[in-house]
């Protein structure tokens, strides 16, 4: 793991020079996430689908954020307890989402049975995926493209894939051959 | 064995039936303990309990061990053709969901995020690993277009991308919370997500 340690941007001792420990730097995690998804009124779903996935996309993309992300993974793997920090943290995003949501119906803008999990699954797994695709090819993360990013997500979201939606549509501009 | 799958498979592959499999595990196992640093053939060999001769005559070193072991099961799982774009995304969710909550997907994840990390290449393997996602997933979205399921102009990747990562978060989540999800509650989640995808959220929604 040395090895690792030494080629990586961020070596296990750097994680823990700034975490005394474990639940220091997840506890830190929720915090961090608690502040940059604030519960933002943008007044419409459309505005507030945005905000809340440009955040959750460039949490991934900040270097530290991934850091934190690694360590999330690294104790999920070893099948520690975590229960605080999880019951956190999907307390968190459940509040935004379901936030998001009455607001949307308040305005008429949304009618139907929503999943909460499935939106934050989504803005979550389109975020981390992001990342990781521009990590794997060694590109860094560009804010336009992120946002670009951010705007196709947020269209699966709200229009599905409905062949009456106008083509050409999208605002992303030229899309990498390889997705990721 | 016919001659001719001797002949393509390589002299050096194991003869023992199940054995590549093993091993292929065994070292994505090996990796998930170890990390890259601490992965050796060795350690492989005593955990798929053959010997390290076995696994040397079909792997000549650890990177070339490690990119088959990622890309082992990489290509079944995203090679999905069920005849609509719907059935293929519920096929594609799932088979990733599957795959992500199983010992060996997991590990194979790990594997992914550590290359992601690393300020430079691993090894070859990490290519390998960029590769799996990407390319495949998007013969989806291409074959929707062409049969007129899905609009076009719209970024391939954003959907299966969706999935994709939603399917680790998924089971991520799943992790961290502790919970144990059966098969029924994988597909039911697979199912939610590909919905939406599908019909989106909103009111004007295909739905």
């Amino acid at each position: 793991m040395d090895g690792v340690a030494r080629r990586a941007g961020f070596g296990k001792s750097t994680l823990y020079l700034r975490w005394p420990d474990k639940d220091a730097l997840l506890t830190d995690a929720v915090r961090v996430r608690t502040r940059v998804i604030v519960e933002e009124d943008t007044g419409s779903l459309a505005g507030d689908l945005t905000a809340l996935a440009t955040s959750t996309f460039r949490e991934f993309a900040d270097p530290e954020g991934w850091a934190r992300f690694r360590m999330v993974i690294d104790t999920a793997s070893a099948s520690q307890s975590l229960g605080q920090f999880t019951r956190e943290l999907s307390g968190v995003h459940r509040e935004v989402i379901e936030g998001i949501f009455q607001r949307a119906r308040d305005r008429g803008e949304l009618t139907g049975q929503v999943e909460p999990l499935a939106v934050t699954d989504l803005i979550y797994g389109a975020g981390l995926f992001f990342t990781l695709g521009r990590r794997l090819d060694h590109r860094p993360v560009l804010e336009d493209e992120l946002a670009a990013r951010v705007a196709d997500v947020v269209k699966v979201m709200l229009d599905g894939l409905d062949r009456s939606t106008p083509a050409g549509s999208n605002s992303s501009g030229p899309y990498p051959a390889a997705g990721v | 064995m016919s001659p001719g799958d001797e002949q393509r498979r390589g002299r050096g592959r194991p003869r023992t039936p199940g054995a590549e499999d093993k091993i292929l595990g065994a070292a994505l196992d090996e990796y998930g303990e170890r990390g890259w640093a601490g992965f050796t053939m060795d350690g492989v060999a005593r955990r798929a309990g053959v010997g390290k001769s076995t696994v040397y005559l079909r792997w000549p070193d650890k990177d070339a061990l490690l990119t088959d072991a990622v890309t082992n099961r990489g290509m079944e799982l995203t090679a999905v053709d069920t005849g609509s774009f719907e059935g293929d995304l519920k096929q594609l969710a799932l088979n990733m969901l599957r795959h992500f909550h199983s010992p060996a997907g997991w590990a194979a994840l790990r594997v992914t995020f550590d290359c992601a990390s690393a300020s430079e290449r691993l090894g070859e393997f990490s290519q390998a690993v960029s590769q799996v996602h990407g390319r495949q997933v998007e013969q989806i979205c291409l074959r929707a277009i062409t049969r007129g399921e899905m609009i076009e102009g719209f970024p391939l990747g954003a959907v299966t991308e969706a999935i994709y990562g939603a399917a680790m978060v998924n089971s991520l989540s799943e992790r961290l919370e502790g919970r144990a999800d059966d098969d029924a509650a994988i597909e039911v989640r697979a199912n939610a997500v590909v919905a939406m995808v599908l019909a989106g959220v909103a009111t004007d929604g295909t739905r």
